[in-house]
């Protein structure tokens, strides 16, 4: 069995604690041990890795992950994508996203029926670099809601899955389970930038309810949703939907209901489309002033607003989404961790925990992921500098020094790198 | 508002993403950050800014963008620029960070610059 000792290195180790001094052994795709007296390991007959001082932590979780959103202007273009150039390009998106020290992403959506778990499959099959991943469905729209780009003329050619009904719905579900997918998604709500209000909440009750009961017949099956009205949010908490995304619009009485079931949702309210759709959308055409008519300032106002008030609920927000876009492109998923703080007003200590010790639960393996502690998978990042005094640090490639998944590395440290900023504990 | 945090200098590596680079060759963007290093290495003033070599700016069509920015105060980018600009860049980010109250004022950036803003982005 391989063993890899890393010395050197101030642990975070997800508990909350800052950052001390310790020995990290691993055996096998296990830590083995997490030792606080560094040293007292012996370096025979491990492979011995000295950190520098630097940081070692978990890698990094996105709530919301689109592998097959591949950079594109538009949702169009990723309908109209052959399904060959699509699959390089998410196997790609797969790639940065373990690349930038993301070992887990929870899947919001694929363009195409399979791609995410052809692509899922290939990484646990070790024939593709990509974290661990939940495997999404398309999205599950009614007729005219998010997604569904179909002139009434032509036959389907758009990205999501357009139901009308309970059976309808019945169908998709199950065709997607059969694909073998973790997670179903609905669309639950608008997107301004469609035509569809965000606000508003097109998919009716018994098409919800159906999605939920026949995704629950295939235990271990989680359910997402695209959810910017409030009264889409209630509806995910009528129903018991996994993963509430956006919830833009929620109101503080059904905030309060959220935080009534903290334990059954997580709320992802990827911001980075939001802001990034205000001010940094131009070079596609959308000025700060087209943003701001079709809506997104005051979205972006509305979900800056409500994550406070549920971060101050206790209510679980996690980072990530909606990365693939031309303006919210691969390899910029660390921007989150920075919304959370300067936006959110997360401390840094807290970003850090709803992207590790928090991206677990997400992940449905608290007691496998997030953490570094015995016993915990050997998913790991090696830090040239300090997240909690600068959390931008994990925005630069360049600072993340190793990527290390199942006990294997996919990014060496380079031996001869003097650390930059190590780390003081 | 976080008057202390440390002045965020972001560059994009990978501008420009039409023009492909073949093995040992440095993009636009990967070349200006290594001239921006060297200025920062080379100003004392430079203690509290720190560069960041990031993916991606969304400024795409307009290749060669730098952000300015830090926790709590507004953000700046610019677009449109080469290596050469790297001494200015710097100065500019050296101007932001001695606002210390937060606030931001069009003026104080450097005239070199005023045809390179793409957008300034005040704190929430």
């Amino acid at each position: 069995m391989t063993t890899t000792l890393f010395t050197n290195v101030n642990v975070f180790d997800g508990s909350g604690e800052h950052p001390y001094a310790a020995d990290v052994l691993v055996e096998g795709n296990r830590i083995a041990e997490v030792d606080r007296n560094p040293g007292s390991i012996g370096h025979e007959p491990h492979r011995v890795v000295d950190g520098g001082g630097a940081l070692l932590m978990s890698g990094l979780c996105d709530a919301h992950t689109h592998f097959s959103w591949v950079d594109q202007p538009s949702l169009d273009a990723i309908g109209m994508m052959p399904v060959e150039e699509h699959t390089l390009a998410a196997a790609n998106s797969a790639r940065m996203y373990l690349d930038m020290g993301y070992t887990m992403c929870v899947g919001a959506a694929t363009a195409k029926p399979r791609l995410d778990v052809v692509i899922r499959n290939a990484i646990n099959a070790g024939t593709l670099p990509g974290p661990r991943y939940l495997a999404a469905s398309s999205e599950i729209a009614t007729i005219g809601g998010l997604g569904d780009l179909n002139p009434s003329h032509i036959a389907a050619y758009t990205f999501v899955d357009v139901i009308t009904g309970p059976m309808e719905m019945r169908r998709s579900v199950r065709r997607f389970l059969k694909e073998g997918v973790d997670n179903i998604k609905l669309n639950l709500s608008g997107e301004n930038i469609t035509g569809m209000e965000a606000e508003r909440t097109p998919m009716a009750d018994d098409e919800v309810l159906e999605a939920v009961t026949e995704a629950r017949r295939k235990p271990g099956t989680r359910i997402c949703a695209h959810a910017r009205s409030d009264e889409s949010v209630l509806q995910c908490l009528k129903f018991g939907i996994d993963f509430i995304y956006h919830a833009s619009y929620a109101s503080d009485e059904t905030i309060a209901k959220i935080a009534a079931a903290k334990d059954k949702h997580f709320v992802a309210p990827g911001v980075a489309w939001l802001y990034q759709t205000c001010y940094n959308a131009s070079d596609w055409g959308i000025t700060p002033e087209v943003a701001r008519g079709m809506g997104y300032f005051r979205e972006l106002d509305a979900c800056i607003s409500g994550i406070k008030k549920m971060k101050a609920a206790g209510i679980r927000v996690l980072p990530g989404g909606d990365y693939g876009f031309a303006w919210t492109p691969h390899g910029t998923y660390a921007k989150d961790l920075e919304y959370f703080v300067d936006l959110f007003g997360f401390t840094p200590m807290e970003a850090l925990l709803s992207a590790t010790t928090q991206g677990g639960e997400a992940m449905a393996r608290p007691h496998d992921l997030g953490r570094i502690a015995k016993g915990y998978l050997a998913d790991m990042i090696i830090v040239d500098g300090d997240p909690l005094a600068d959390i931008t640090v994990l925005q630069d490639r360049n600072c993340i020094a190793a990527v290390m998944k199942d006990g294997q590395f996919f990014r060496e440290l380079d031996p001869a790198r003097a650390m930059k900023t190590a780390m003081v504990t | 508002m976080h008057v202390s945090s440390p002045i965020w200098l972001k560059v994009c590596v990978t501008c420009d993403r039409t023009v492909p680079t073949g093995p040992g060759q440095k993009g636009h963007g990967a070349q200006l950050a290594d001239c921006i290093e060297t200025v920062l290495q080379d100003r004392a003033v430079a203690g509290n800014i720190t560069m960041r070599r990031v993916p991606c700016l969304s400024g795409c069509k307009h290749p060669g963008n730098i952000a300015v920015g830090a926790m709590g105060r507004a953000t700046i980018r610019f677009h449109n620029l080469r290596p050469e600009k790297a001494r200015v860049v710097v100065e500019m980010a050296a101007r932001f960070q001695a606002r210390g109250d937060g606030s931001w004022d069009e003026k104080a950036i450097p005239e070199e610059l005023n045809d390179h803003l793409a957008a300034v982005i005040h704190a929430h």
